[in-house]
């Protein structure tokens, strides 16, 4: 049938003028959210103004100054110990390990659909995503399982084992002015493998990236020393640490009396707080958990550093591009720039292919919103400092970029609640059948995921819910952030606004993006 | 296919109840009530028990003719009646519904729509020529809280 032929011929022809090509916008899965109602919206919209104002009005009303106290905090180094115990953590490490290693070993070896190996979901679902939440919600987890450091560790004590002066590392300085960009910049290669790449569901090409990233973490293990590159170096436990700020649980170093972390974090009452580095470390007798107020680690005593700064606005920008890659709006903007006529000799040179279109499209953008949220941010801090005396710019910049970080976090819930729950899901006939072999360890190779776990209202309750409240606790750090710089508090006040309009504008583009439908 | 039918109270237990009734007559007519009132509530359940949505879709060149996204109640029951002009494999994710198209007959998904959510139909057995970007979605099934 050659005329049903041409016309399929053609019908293939027009997909790619007529299709923008889109998004998987995850590094896996199809999404089942519905966009949240128009209502959800405004109620969350309308929720976030009134409550701000009610916050400014409260406190220029009341000019008490007891937000100067130090949050309250306590310290427990029985928990400490546990976590330490030689038995806990050898227990904990094996786990970590034997995922990582069953993780590549099912990427390299197993069955390519992505559903069927256990790679992909163990990745992009539940480490991804559930780590994430389980460093914000409870504490840095990730610092005691980070399989990248519990296998370079072996291998020091193997070498030791064999020979007691043997050193992995070389040891060599490592260039203070580096700061965290090292981080910054794999973790930025890693948001454009999990939203611009589109092939991070493809299991062979997945495990070659974790073999290449693990590859590139040891040698700098080798040169720096394990822990100088955890503190500086390795994307993730820099960006899980920093989520866990908020949590609840940290990890603490006792007994410190007067010394300071060299890794510029926090001392609270003599206690070194949610430092890893500094845990590890300590002797087990000094390790202790923190349990404080769920985003008091937000607060510093010191500015963060440069590099710091730009990794909190890298993360609240990708957190968001992550989310506006979905919607309509981004569609039209990939379609006006395909017909623009000024990039027509580029996409139509003959070296072009489908696949470059879309990276070239995306990947100024991926890099151009950390950019435009550090302008806006730095404006505001501009703002800032010119209200209140006294501080400059650089200064406010380093105090108030943490007290974004709820806003992001809640948003983050909210994007990723369905998925987590609903694709999550696929891990459990995966952990029975890890390479898609046909195999049945657990017995449940033959789960079906029950799509029917949570359901939309759910959803959207819940993530306009957290975003009203990341945005208040937002609010309220910004404002304690204010009192300690500012000792004036009319003066502190009034400089704050500019942080509290950008925390209003940052919360409404959130509450936008899930009132819209997930375009993939 | 799984689709997922809601079973009411069964008739044919209720009789056997009634039939031996005799020895334990107080047990089982408690039983009973409870089944009733079980049964009973679960149809006051709003939603559930609702309407039957047909909708034809028309593909021409592995497109939609016209919209491509029905929006449905839950606890419908919704009957996507699929024609093409070429043979086609689509699969509905969630649901996780396939059914082959053949040119000239209508291709019928059947399905009780128990879960929200915003599902895509894809169609399945096309090679993808550009790792994971090229397939959008034909069609979505757009299932909303009652």
């Amino acid at each position: 049938m050659p005329q049903g032929r041409r016309s399929i011929a053609a019908g293939w022809f027009a997909v790619p003028l007529l299709v923008p090509a889109s998004a998987l916008a995850h590094g896996f899965a199809v999404r089942y959210d519905l966009p949240a109602p128009l209502g959800f919206y405004l109620a969350g919209a309308g929720a976030t103004v009134v409550l701000t104002f009610l916050a400014l009005a409260l406190w220029s009303w009341s000019r008490t100054s007891t937000s100067r106290t130090a949050p309250p905090q306590m310290v427990l180094p029985r928990a400490g110990r546990i976590v330490s115990n030689r038995w806990v953590a050898g227990v904990l490490q094996a786990i970590a390990a034997g995922f990582f290693v069953l993780v590549v070993a099912a990427g390299l070896f197993g069955d390519i659909d992505p559903y069927k190996n256990i790679s992909t979901t163990f990745v992009w679902v539940i480490w991804w995503v559930g780590m994430m939440f389980i460093n914000t919600f409870i504490g840095d987890v990730w610092a005691l399982v980070n399989p990248w450091n519990i296998i370079f560790a072996w291998a020091e004590k193997l070498a030791r084992a064999v020979n007691r002066n043997a050193r992995l590392s070389l040891d060599l300085p490592y260039p203070r002015k580096l700061g965290l960009w090292p981080a910054l910049i794999l973790f930025l290669a890693f948001a454009w493998l999990e939203l611009t790449w589109g092939e991070g569901e493809d299991p062979r090409k997945l495990a070659s990236v974790i073999v290449r990233y693990s590859l590139i973490t040891w040698a700098a293990m080798v040169v720096f020393g394990r822990r100088t590159w955890l503190v500086h170096g390795e994307a993730f436990a820099v960006v899980f640490s920093t989520f866990a700020r908020f949590a609840p649980l940290a990890l603490g170093v006792t007994g410190h009396g007067g010394l300071r972390c060299e890794h510029g974090r926090e001392t609270n009452a003599g206690v070194v707080t949610g430092c890893a580095a500094c845990f590890e470390a300590a002797p087990p007798a000094r390790r202790a958990i923190v349990l404080r107020v769920p985003g008091a680690g937000l607060l510093t005593q010191q500015p963060v550093s440069a590099s710091m700064a730009a990794m909190v606005l890298t993360l609240l920008a990708t957190v968001t591009f992550d989310g506006f890659l979905t919607t309509p709006t981004w569609i039209a903007i990939h379609e006006y720039l395909q017909a623009l006529p000024l990039l027509a000799p580029l996409w139509e040179a003959p070296w072009m292919t489908l696949k470059l279109k879309f990276y070239l499209l995306e990947t100024p953008v991926l890099l151009l919103f950390p950019l435009a949220f550090a302008a806006a941010f730095l404006l505001c801090c501009r703002l800032t400092s010119a209200v209140g005396a006294g501080a400059t710019t650089a200064t406010v910049a380093g105090h108030f970029v943490l007290t974004l970080l709820p806003i992001a976090i809640a948003y983050h819930l909210a994007h990723y609640v369905v998925y987590l729950l609903l694709t999550g899901q696929f891990i459990i006939p995966n952990l029975s059948d890890p390479f898609g072999f046909g195999w049945d360890l657990f017995g449940t190779a033959s789960y079906k995921a029950d799509i029917g776990l949570i359901g939309a209202k759910f959803a959207w309750y819940t993530g306009v819910i957290a975003i009203v409240t990341g945005h208040m606790i937002a609010v309220y750090l910004a404002h304690r952030t204010a009192l300690r710089i500012f000792s004036d508090g009319r003066q502190s006040l009034r400089s704050e606004l500019p942080m509290l309009a950008l925390m209003v504008a940052y919360t409404m583009i959130s509450l936008w993006i899930i009132a819209q439908p997930t375009v993939q | 296919m799984s689709d997922r039918t809601i079973h009411g109270p069964n008739a044919a237990q209720r009789n056997e109840a009634l039939a031996c009734a005799r020895p334990y007559a107080r047990v089982r007519l408690t039983m009973l009530a409870v089944l009733a009132l079980a049964g009973g509530l679960f149809l006051a359940v709003p939603g559930y028990g609702a309407g039957t949505r047909t909708v034809d879709i028309e593909v021409r060149n592995g497109k939609v003719v016209g919209k491509n996204s029905v929006r449905v109640t839950r606890g419908d029951t919704v009957e996507l009646r699929w024609m093409s002009d070429k043979p086609l494999e689509l699969h509905l994710h969630g649901y996780d519904v396939t059914v082959h198209v053949v040119p000239g007959t209508p291709a019928d998904m059947k399905l009780r729509a128990h879960a929200t959510g915003r599902f895509p139909v894809e169609i399945h057995g096309e090679k993808k020529s550009s790792g994971g970007h090229s397939h959008k979605p034909l069609y979505y099934l757009e299932v909303y809280p009652d």
